[in-house]
């Protein structure tokens, strides 16, 4: 029963990942482009992790797969709002990167 | 045989994204190519210590995790130093 919950998950993070590729090479604005791909990567990621330690069991290996995912949760999100962030900046557009003002984009 | 598929497929992907990390027209959207091929190579990595039963393979995962982000938390510091050196003050 792990192994076969363990495989669905681990095959659902991998269509994922192709359909964030499909997203990313569809899209042409660089903030679409980051939306796609960062988005889907880390809930490929967390389906991945998860499913890596449901198919181990109840083991050090699967505790250790939860300390990835615990990382993994928070490094993610950080990447993804530096890149916004700094493209952003870099641009020149002035104000707080956490101003959500959609026109500019 | 399913795992050596997963991996099989995880490998391709990494390349693609590795594919858009060439095609970009700025630095940014390379440094996204980056992050993504980072991102999927971790999944190989976590997937292959699954079909291996090695887990130290995690720990490198672990490792990798962390440089990646140093490495492009020190990027994007270095590129916007570079796009607003020389650049006249917008203002807040």
């Amino acid at each position: 029963m792990n192994v076969i919950v363990g495989n669905v998950l681990i095959g659902l993070g991998t269509f994922l990942v192709v359909l964030g590729l499909f997203g990313v090479f569809r899209f042409k604005n660089f903030y679409l482009k980051l939306l796609a791909g960062s988005k889907i990567d880390t809930v490929a990621l967390i389906v991945i992790t998860a499913g890596v330690a449901v198919r181990s069991g109840v083991t050090w290996f699967s505790a250790k797969a939860l300390l990835v995912l615990a990382i993994l949760l928070l490094v993610n999100p950080v990447v993804s709002g530096v890149l916004a962030a700094g493209k952003r900046r870099s641009e020149g557009i002035p104000g707080s990167p956490a101003v959500d003002r959609i026109e500019e984009v | 045989m399913y795992l050596t598929i997963i991996s099989a497929i995880l490998l391709l992907a990494s390349v693609a994204s590795g594919v858009v990390a060439l095609q970009g027209r700025d630095p940014w959207a390379r440094l996204l190519g980056y992050t993504l091929v980072s991102s999927k190579v971790t999944m190989l990595i976590i997937v292959l210590a699954l079909a291996t039963e090695h887990s130290f393979y995690l720990d490198i995962a672990l490792v990798y995790i962390v440089l990646s982000y140093i490495g492009v938390l020190v990027l994007a510091d270095y590129m916007v130093g570079q796009a607003t050196a020389y650049a006249p003050e917008v203002g807040e």
